[in-house]
């Protein structure tokens, strides 16, 4: 055993490395291996990841013949072709404008609301506050699609149905609930101390809310920004039932029209190209977001 | 349900945002009672609306719905039970319940991987761990309908990658998107492909709230690595276990857009492989049939109740709780 002494470095090591993975290691023979072992699995599962989506950026500058020609081989010429084809005859460009404006309409709806509701339940009871959060648990409890059938009713009725304001209502209500309940309890484990403060300089509700308690909760805001971006960018199952206008297709209903065109005459090079298009949004806010996010966390502990 | 909720909301905090100043819940003053004014209405109003009539009034709707009956123009009439007679007798909803908990179960395999993973990842000085982590968490955050058609193409059985490369020594690959079980493994593998990168960010949470103290205690008594694993690492997990698997069994059973990108809707093998969420599309917008979809809904919603219901009840026997 290696371990049977007390290795001194072992304790400094476990929490320093915590805050800084960078430290340096003095390691025992055990820990070398597990070292290696560790690198070894990691590293394959990071190529077995990685692989496809490196093959799909490499392909998305190939012709499809190129593609299935030579599926491995760098591409003869690096092109954008595919990229302009898929902006364009595929219909990319206006499926990513409509993602764009529902997704951003839907975040920004939710956001705004969703804090607003979230402070008002977490600080104060008022008849019907706890009616209001059982609701929201209710909402996230249900699965999506069994509203779909009589939401779709609903949104016929209002004339809302196939178009992206409705799909933008649609939207926000879906991501209402898990918005609510993730910021309910982010408020609640913020000081009110500094709310009251405010109030007494003579801040009303609303400067208090938007100056001071909305900056407080800048890292959970972000949290749930980047989920609900991610989902909302992400959803198909709510636009393919209720959003059936090609002319208001988002992302997803334009990658799963290339499903529908199947088989051989399937273009792949443009297809791939798609395919980095819309995964590069969620890449930059994801990116974005852990920086900020770290930020933001060690700034509010410090206040 | 609100339970798993509740606990699934502060699994996901922990993971996702750990919250300035943890311990704030536990000192946090007394509700204010009676606030100036009208303005916290105010400020609620939207969300119950928006809530009430977007959310909460269709689902209550769906449940009325699965007791009636649609005209091809509209209009509903009740039928009773009807819709979930006919459900007891459909071969189709029976498969469908078979291939989400075939496809389901594959995607529970995926927990185990990441715990050996996460605790690989989360080792104390590992260089390159933000890699991983970002590498790991890619497929998670991408697309599922554009990753489906990306793996669609990977898998075709003329010019696929996987089947040229076969060829290439002597092996023909079998038709892996059309031909039944090999086309829910297929999609099934996809799904675990993508959702072994949210794991290890639950499970690296998780990680993170084990005292080190454990570890160095353990190994002042002998134990080594593989041990301590065994006898620190995996009990402690076991709350995040719990929740990954309580939210991969609700995740499993609204499989839907892998398979519709993946095998595309009108592939023959489609009836044999559907899940449970695909047959309610295909009922509700594509044969039309609202009534009967609705129904089929309420199934889905009792299925996952039940089986969350028992996930609950089962986890005194194997989660270990710190408190």
């Amino acid at each position: 055993m290696t371990n049977t002494t007390v290795d001194p470095a072992t304790s400094d090591r476990r929490d320093s490395g915590r805050t800084n993975p960078s430290n340096k290691q003095t390691s025992t023979a055990g820990d070398k291996v597990v070292g290696s072992v560790s690198h070894t699995v990691l590293t394959i599962w990071s190529i077995i990841v990685i692989l496809p989506m490196l093959w799909v950026l490499l392909s998305s500058f190939k012709t499809t013949t190129e593609i299935f020609a030579s599926p491995f081989a760098l591409p003869e010429e690096w092109s954008f072709n595919n990229y302009v084809n898929a902006w364009t005859t595929s219909g990319i460009g206006s499926f990513f404008s409509n993602t764009i404006i529902v997704v951003f309409g839907a975040l920004i709806l939710t956001m705004l609301f969703g804090s607003m509701s979230a402070y008002v339940l977490a600080r104060f009871q008022f008849p019907g506050s706890r009616a209001i959060y059982y609701l929201m648990l209710a909402g996230l409890t249900f699965p999506i699609f069994l509203a779909i059938v009589p939401l779709f009713f609903v949104l016929q009725s209002t004339g809302l149905l196939n178009t992206l304001l409705g799909m933008i209502i649609t939207y926000t209500a879906f991501a209402f609930p898990f918005t609510v309940f993730f910021l309910f309890s982010f408020f609640k484990s913020l000081s009110t101390s500094i709310a009251e403060a405010a109030a007494i300089d003579g801040a009303g509700e609303w400067r208090t809310f938007f100056q001071v308690m909305l900056p407080m909760a800048r890292p959970g805001l972000a949290t749930v920004a980047i989920l609900n971006f991610v989902g909302l960018w992400n959803q198909f199952l709510l636009p393919i039932a209720l959003n059936t206008n090609p002319d208001n297709y988002v992302l997803t209903q334009g990658m799963a029209q290339f499903a529908a065109q199947a088989g051989y005459s399937i273009d792949a090079g443009a297809l791939f190209a798609a395919v980095i298009i819309t995964v590069i949004p969620v890449l930059i806010v994801y990116l974005i977001f852990q920086r900020q996010l770290q930020g933001s966390v060690s700034q509010g502990t410090n206040k | 349900m609100s339970e798993t909720i509740e606990r699934a909301g502060s699994g996901m905090q922990a993971a996702q945002a750990p919250a300035p100043g943890g311990g704030g819940a536990t000192r946090l003053a007394r509700k204010r009672h009676s606030p100036d004014g009208w303005w916290p209405a105010l400020f609620i109003l939207p969300l119950a609306a928006g809530i009430g009539l977007f959310y909460l009034w269709p689902l209550l709707q769906s449940v009325y719905y699965s007791f009636t009956e649609w005209g091809v123009f509209g209009g509903s009439t009740w039928t009773g039970v009807e819709n979930y007679v006919r459900l007891m007798q459909d071969p189709d909803v029976l498969r469908a319940i078979v291939n989400t908990l075939v496809y389901t179960g594959i995607l529970l395999v995926g927990i185990p991987i990441a715990v050996v993973f996460a605790a690989l990842l989360n080792r104390p000085g590992l260089r390159f761990a933000m890699i991983y982590r970002t590498c790991f968490f890619l497929p998670y955050i991408a697309m599922p309908t554009a990753i489906s058609m990306v793996w669609r193409i990977i898998y075709n059985n003329d010019y696929g990658v996987i089947n040229s490369t076969l060829r290439v020594v002597g092996i023909e690959g079998p038709a892996w998107i059309s031909t039944e079980w090999f086309s829910l493994v297929a999609v099934a593998i996809v799904g675990l492909w993508m959702s072994i990168g949210f794991n290890m960010i639950i499970l690296s949470a998780g990680l993170k709230g084990i005292p080190p103290e454990l570890y160095e205690a353990s190994a002042i008594d002998g134990a080594g690595k593989g041990r301590q694993f065994r006898s620190i690492t995996v009990p402690l997990l076991t709350p995040s276990i719990f929740f990954l698997s309580v939210m991969t069994f609700i995740a499993g059973f609204q499989l839907f857009d892998m398979l519709y990108a993946l095998l595309g809707p009108t592939n023959p093998v489609m009836p044999k492989t559907q899940s449970l969420v695909f047959l309610f599309y295909d009922a509700a917008f594509g044969a039309n049939e609202k009534g009967y979809a609705s129904a089929i809904g309420v199934l889905i919603l009792l299925i996952i109740g039940l089986f969350t219901l028992v996930q609950f009840r089962l986890q005194r026997r194997w989660v270990h709780y710190a408190d």
